[in-house]
């Protein structure tokens, strides 16, 4: 089983990745331009209709936003550090994000390219992600089995998530989807619209007649791997062979189809393949061999 | 979320609804019964672990209701899930500068925060607007249309000063099924001009 052997330095990296990403993506996501948005086009979804709708032009005005992006910032910041009293920090911090993320999905699509880092984050807002690489005095730690569980409540969420979209595509689509060449079209359509990185290898590949048939098997092969997520958390063989497939159509999809899931790929890298474990027994004999070297020096 | 699931299943059960749930439920019961699950749901760890299992039921629940704008932020995940058009269209925006120069607008890169979200929209609220039989609420369609155009060419002229846009051109083109790699060569049309004036648009 994955994250068998994690410690408080597996929990700590999650923490520090996951909460830098938000950092950087809100460093770079001008929040305020949602200001020049006309008010007519918005519609809060989920939770955020739970705010009084007279709310929504001072939320929605320059100075809130530019507040909220500051206030985010600095509290995605102490989460980095490891600040404590964690949880009081990463709570709101985590409800700030839901606000965040709804606002810019109140304004028409709801996409999920952020929203398998949002849940990471709700998980680590409660979970023990402290105990290590934090600037704050260690503290007694939590058991090996805390830390494992949080990593395994992240993984299984990551896992979850790619299970809803092939399960819902075979359900829904049929066989259809898969012998019609939609998935030709869909590529034609995203790679050849205006879009964020302006690629489009996409209409390049579909000129030729075998890739166009590769991508159509690939279509079925990968939606398969999507509907049998899960058993990546219990099962090494097929968990390789899924992150490998998992990891190609995530680059496939940034060249072809101008779709990123960057968060995806390494939230993948860093919850199914051994780099956390590696990377937290590193740190732990780092950290273990200095104290060792500091006592001898006393 | 158990307003959005009852409105569901009021709104009726279908087999693909059916099927979800029938597959969900022995995914929960599988997991239930796998020992290191089990082991995180007893002891010191109970509380956690139970706390997790509300947040994938949760998660399920978001997926089997499939009304993310009511469930958010725990959406369904249906992507590329229907047929696609045999022929896609696109909008794309241009913008007839004070000096009668012709600009492209790169909408999804106007307002950053909102990218692909935005052109969707966009080209939602085109169609919506054509498709639309009532008079009045046709106008109002266009209304939105135009504002959300309106908007980007003012974002467009705060962010590149010089000559300001001053009438946005929305081309409607289409994606041919064949040699579609030379994208100069694709069908095109003016769709709506736009002018634009200074103010707030909101």
């Amino acid at each position: 089983m994955i994250h068998k052997t994690s410690n408080a330095e597996s929990a700590a990296i999650l923490r520090i990745t996951v909460f830098s990403m938000w950092f950087y993506h809100l460093w770079h996501d001008p929040i305020q331009e949602l200001a020049s948005m006309p008010l007519v086009l918005f519609s809060p979804i989920g939770v955020l209709d739970l705010l009084p709708s007279d709310a929504w032009p001072l939320i929605l005005s320059g100075p809130f936003l530019w507040t909220m992006k500051i206030l985010l910032l600095i509290a995605l910041l102490l989460l980095i550090l490891g600040v404590r009293p964690f949880w009081r920090i990463a709570i709101p911090a985590c409800i700030a994000l839901t606000l965040y993320q709804g606002l810019t999905r109140s304004f028409g699509k709801i996409n999920h390219g952020e929203l398998a880092m949002l849940y990471s984050a709700y998980v680590l807002a409660i979970s023990p992600c402290v105990d290590a690489l934090s600037v704050m005095k260690p503290r007694k730690s939590s058991t090996n089995s805390r830390y494992a569980a949080a990593l395994f409540a992240m993984a299984t969420v990551l896992c979850l998530t790619y299970t809803f979209v092939g399960v819902r595509r075979f359900a829904v689509g049929g066989s259809e989807i898969f012998l019609d060449e939609s998935i030709l079209s869909y590529v034609a359509h995203r790679s050849a619209e205006p879009g964020p990185f302006n690629i489009n290898f996409g209409l390049m590949v579909l000129e030729h007649p075998l890739m166009s048939k590769l991508l159509e098997v690939s279509f079925f092969v990968l939606t398969a791997f999507e509907a049998l997520s899960m058993l990546a958390l219990f099962n090494r063989r097929f968990r390789w062979s899924w992150v490998v497939m998992m990891l190609g159509f995530h680059v496939s999809t940034i060249i072809t189809m101008q779709i990123s899931f960057s968060a995806n790929m390494i939230l993948v890298v860093l919850l199914l393949t051994p780099a956390t474990p590696y990377a937290s027994t590193w740190i732990h004999t780092l950290f273990a061999r200095r104290t060792q070297a500091g006592r001898d020096f006393t | 979320m158990v307003a959005a699931l009852l409105m569901r299943l009021r709104s009726g059960v279908d087999a693909v609804f059916l099927g979800e749930c029938l597959f969900y439920g022995l995914l929960l019961a599988w997991l239930a019964r796998r020992p290191e699950v089990q082991r995180r749901l007893r002891g010191d760890d109970a509380v956690y672990g139970l706390i997790i299992v509300a947040f994938v039921v949760l998660l399920i629940a978001g997926q089997l209701v499939s009304d993310g704008r009511r469930t958010y932020p725990f959406v369904h995940w249906a992507m590329y899930t229907t047929p696609a058009r045999k022929a896609p269209i696109f909008l794309e925006c241009h913008g007839v500068l004070a000096d009668g120069e012709d600009v492209v607008i790169p909408a999804a890169r106007i307002f950053k925060s909102l990218s692909v979200r935005l052109t969707r929209t966009w080209l939602k609220l085109a169609e919506a607007a054509v498709a639309e039989t009532d008079p009045e609420m046709q106008v109002e369609s266009w209304r939105k249309f135009d504002g959300l155009v309106q908007s980007m060419m003012l974002e467009y002229n705060r962010k590149n000063p010089g000559s300001p846009v001053i009438e946005a051109v929305v081309w409607r083109v289409m994606i041919p099924a064949s040699k579609r790699s030379n994208t100069e060569a694709y069908p095109r049309e003016v769709f709506r001009r736009v002018t634009v004036s200074d103010g707030e648009p909101r």
